[in-house]
């Protein structure tokens, strides 16, 4: 379980788990966690952009002689030397002039009409982009705290260990007396076997001599008995005979 | 002469017009700065028009202003034939 770890991170914190027997995590440092440059956060755009007056003039053009010349200066300054320009002919009116005129017309009015909605359209899509990236952020943010959160529990579990050490320990001592006792139980049955093995050999010995000495005596007496004997036992026991019958 | 350090390092628009022989003394004419300089003037033009949240018309109607401008000059020379008067003031 620990080389697991070890394996997850290749960080040099598991590597000291490791090697100790009791891990530390407040005392490790936090430089170890940073594997390469600190990246600084990039600058935060500005919402808009300079602005324009007229949609081509900064306004701090304007802005600069609003001091020396009113609100009108610049306007004076342009309108002359629009009249400057045509009066010396420096621009030259001709079949060119119609056709910006026309297009600076259409260009005008088609920014005008399609503008915001192509810009609503845009910011749609990124804040679409940014969403996704947030949510992206949060998701990766939770798994690594999840990650932590478990490595914490995995350190925690790790000062346990001894508790598992010693059920499994115990488990053996069980086991280990079962197959003793078992094996004493055995041998205690086979003693007995043999035992009452050798007290019915005796039995058996006993009985065949027994029966066999009654039979011996037994066939002795019949053959002991001469056929004079047997005749004078026959008589005897007819005259006992009559006499009792006539008792 | 104390300070010509820094006059070196004011902007042309801090500049005033008796250091300006000195302030351009200072300058550096050579090709890269030069390159370093108009990338200078480009990024300035992005970083206030382009580079925005919510970008306006800026860009598109300087793009359509600068190619009328330029055309127009190099245009000039044929179009003055067609002056509709020949003096002027």
């Amino acid at each position: 379980m620990i080389s697991r770890l070890a394996l997850r991170n290749g960080s040099i914190l598991s590597a000291a788990v490791l090697r100790t027997a009791t891990p530390c995590v407040a005392a490790a440092p936090k430089l170890l966690f940073h594997t390469s440059q600190q990246q600084l956060m990039p600058k935060k755009l500005p919402e808009y952009g300079g602005q324009l007056r007229l949609g081509l003039v900064p306004e701090e053009w304007f802005k600069f002689f609003e001091k020396k010349t009113g609100v009108t200066g610049p306007y004076v300054f342009g309108g002359g030397l629009i009249m400057y320009l045509l009066n010396k002919e420096i621009y030259i009116m001709g079949p060119e002039t119609v056709h910006a005129f026309v297009a600076l017309t259409l260009l005008v009015y088609g920014i005008k009409k399609f503008g915001p909605g192509i810009a609503a359209w845009s910011d749609k899509k990124i804040q679409a982009q940014l969403d996704q990236a947030n949510t992206d952020k949060a998701e990766t943010m939770s798994v690594l705290s999840n990650a932590v959160e478990e490595e914490k529990k995995e350190q925690w579990r790790l000062e346990g260990r001894h508790y598992l050490f010693d059920a499994r320990k115990e488990n053996v001592a069980m086991q280990m007396e079962i197959e003793y006792q078992e094996r004493l139980n055995k041998v205690n049955e086979e003693v007995k076997k043999r035992l009452d093995y050798q007290v019915e050999l005796d039995n058996m010995h006993k009985r065949l001599e027994q029966s066999h000495m009654v039979r011996w005596i037994e066939q002795n007496v019949v053959k002991s008995i001469t056929p004079q004997q047997e005749k004078d036992i026959l008589n005897k026991c007819i005259s006992n005979l009559k006499t009792m019958s006539v008792a | 002469m104390a300070d010509k350090t820094a006059v070196a390092e004011l902007r042309l628009s801090d500049v005033k017009v008796g250091q300006l022989p000195r302030w351009l003394a200072s300058c550096n004419f050579s090709p890269a700065s030069i390159g370093r300089a108009i990338i200078r003037g480009k990024d300035r033009y992005f970083n206030k028009y382009v580079n925005v949240r919510k970008t306006g018309v800026a860009p598109v109607s300087h793009f359509v202003f600068a190619c009328i401008f330029v055309s127009y000059i190099w245009r000039f020379k044929g179009e003055k034939h067609h002056r509709l008067r020949k003096h002027h003031w």
